[in-house]
């Protein structure tokens, strides 16, 4: 085969194979994991494996280690959602407003800690009000209502603020020990120290460095995830409304579970939340409208 | 003056010097090992006190570097663990304090008082001066101290003592950032103080004193009541006698009873001796009478 055809041909395939490629593990887990992978709730455990695209979710009280290849290290507190975006293992994606990343989660409540050597390549913590992107370090974010927080524990990162479509304004560059701010609709608010209501509320596991379990499954078959059932529209509702750069391929994914008619009325039902579902929805307003009937010689000989 | 009496009065006079100065050696001895004593207790309690602060600069710290960037964490500090172990030790050991006194702490407990800032300067001006005991008067009376200087050789310790800047916020946060600061490295600012009362060592000598004096007067009276009882049964009783048998005799009483004591001592010979000498006078006395 050529060489050229050949290389146009993996290129293809490499979107597919990153899909379903490990992009991690469960090295420890308090309390309960739903993962939501495709259009299925499963229920995790610790040594399951980790895909792109993977929608996790801790429970109160709960904490949950995740260890991606490359060596980053993100830890989820209790109640929280997170959206394992994009995995690259040394792969950079690159997006509007920022650098490009390797890895990029998105957490859309609760605590999200993420510690990384810089082998590991750059790192992005994002939420829809703000992101960090480090290069080695640590830091930690909270996504409340209100506020959304990130404290740079150690090493540097990029803190952007997030604009509604997903992508990235302008980044100021933070160094260890600086702790960011922002509220919905005002800009980011920096400071030298920390907020004591963060420090208050901080999972105590959060204080200390993340150590890596990994060793500890190491040439061990993964732990295989519980099939809890399929999705329900409530259950994805808050991730398919979340920023259109984040969003971008869940028609596709979730679009098998309009089978379900409970799932097509909450889509009916929101369906200014996420307009894009309106073309899948309602096909037929999107038919290329039928052409004028042409023109006979004769008319066009009465026009003139 | 009869034998026995003057047999007591040079045992008295001998005893008597004898405990005085007995009394007075012991009790300096005494004194001395008291106060060697709580001296050594106090190097051991240094040396136990820097092994405790060596385990939380080297063990315990590093442990808890990524926490004390959300809230500072005393444990963290080495002075702090010496002063709790301290604290501890107090339990068993009451009389005695530790204090690392310091010219410029970051905590003000560790701030070091007027006298024992004097010996944080002796030691900076001495700086080859390992230890220094002292005594000191105190509105509660004699104090005897052991100080030794704490100079600082760990570069890690200037993290948190260099410049407000460079120190965690957090330690900024409880303390300010206007003490504990500018420390150089070989630098000493600290004295390790190990005190307790002089009442202490000078109450255990006491103690050892009398128990040692109470000893030695039972000693002198079993002795002295020894020796009298046998004075009386081997000397005094015996020659007594004797000197009541001759008195008889020479009064011509040749019937007077004999008196002779088995053995082989002095007074027994000198009882064989009397009673040969009465058998020959009456022989004698027997010659002169016959016609």
């Amino acid at each position: 085969m050529n060489p050229v055809l050949l290389s146009l041909v993996l290129l293809l395939l490499f979107p597919l194979t990153a899909l379903t490629q490990e992009a991690g593990t469960v090295t420890l887990l308090e309390g309960a994991l739903r993962v939501i992978r495709g259009t299925t709730v499963l229920l995790g455990g610790e040594g399951m494996s980790l895909r792109q695209g993977d929608i996790i979710e801790s429970s109160d009280p709960g904490f949950a280690q995740l260890e991606f290849a490359g060596g980053a290290i993100a830890a989820l507190g209790p109640s929280s959602r997170l959206f394992l975006f994009s995995h690259g293992a040394g792969r950079a994606f690159a997006k509007p407003g920022g650098e490009a990343a390797a890895t990029e989660l998105v957490l859309l409540s609760g605590w999200l800690k993420g510690e990384s050597s810089p082998s590991a390549g750059a790192c992005r913590y994002a939420t829809p009000l703000l992101a960090a992107t480090s290069r080695g370090g640590g830091s930690v974010l909270v996504r409340a209502a209100a506020v959304t927080e990130i404290f740079v524990e150690s090493g540097s990162a990029a803190i952007a603020e997030v604009n509604p479509d997903g992508n990235l304004g302008q980044s100021t560059a933070a160094k260890a020990g600086q702790f960011f701010s922002r509220r919905p609709g005002r800009p980011v608010n920096t400071a030298s120290r920390l907020d004591p209501g963060f420090v208050n509320s901080l999972p105590s596991a959060f204080r200390d460095t993340l150590p890596s379990r990994l060793a500890h499954f190491a040439g061990k078959r993964p732990t295989e995830p519980r099939r809890q059932h399929e999705v329900t529209y409530p259950e994805i509702q808050p991730w398919l409304t979340m920023a259109h750069a984040w969003r971008r391929g869940f028609v596709e994914r979730f679009q098998p579970r309009l089978s379900d008619p409970e799932f097509r009325k909450g889509v009916e039902a929101h369906l200014n939340e996420h307009p894009e579902w309106d073309r899948i929805l309602h096909p037929e307003k999107y038919q290329p409208k039928a052409p004028p009937p042409a023109a006979t010689p004769d008319s066009r000989h009465g026009r003139q | 003056m009869k034998l026995i009496v003057k047999f007591n009065l040079v045992l008295l006079l001998v005893f008597a010097f004898g405990f005085v100065v007995a009394g007075y050696i012991s009790d300096r001895l005494l004194q001395r090992n008291a106060k060697q004593e709580i001296v050594e207790n106090a190097r051991i309690m240094m040396e136990a006190a820097l092994a405790v602060r060596w385990y939380t600069a080297n063990q315990i710290k590093p442990l808890l570097d990524t926490q004390l960037k959300y809230s500072f964490l005393p444990q963290t500090v080495p002075a702090y663990s010496a002063n709790q172990y301290f604290s501890q030790l107090r339990k068993t050991f009451p009389d005695y304090e530790y204090k690392e006194a310091t010219l410029n702490p970051t905590n003000p407990v560790n701030r070091a008082t007027d006298w024992e800032a004097d010996i944080v300067r002796h030691f900076r001006e001495s700086p080859s001066q390992k230890e220094l005991v002292g005594e000191r008067d105190t509105p509660n009376g004699k104090v005897l101290y052991m100080a030794r200087p704490l100079k600082i050789t760990d570069p890690r310790c200037l993290g948190c003592h260099d410049t407000p800047e460079s120190a965690p916020p957090t330690l900024i946060a409880r303390y300010g950032g206007a003490n504990g600061f500018g420390w150089k490295l070989n630098d000493i600012l600290t004295a390790q103080i190990v005190s307790a009362p002089m009442q202490l060592p000078v109450q255990r000598a006491r103690i050892a004193f009398n128990g040692f004096m109470i000893s030695l007067a039972a000693v002198f009276v079993v002795i002295f009541l020894a020796l009298n009882v046998t004075l009386l049964l081997v000397v005094t009783r015996p020659v007594q006698r004797l000197s009541e048998i001759a008195d008889e005799v020479s009064l011509g009483n040749m019937d007077a009873p004999k008196f002779q004591l088995s053995g082989n001592d002095e007074i027994a010979k000198l009882t064989q001796s009397f009673g040969r000498m009465r058998k020959s006078m009456a022989e004698a006395l027997k010659m002169l009478e016959t016609p």
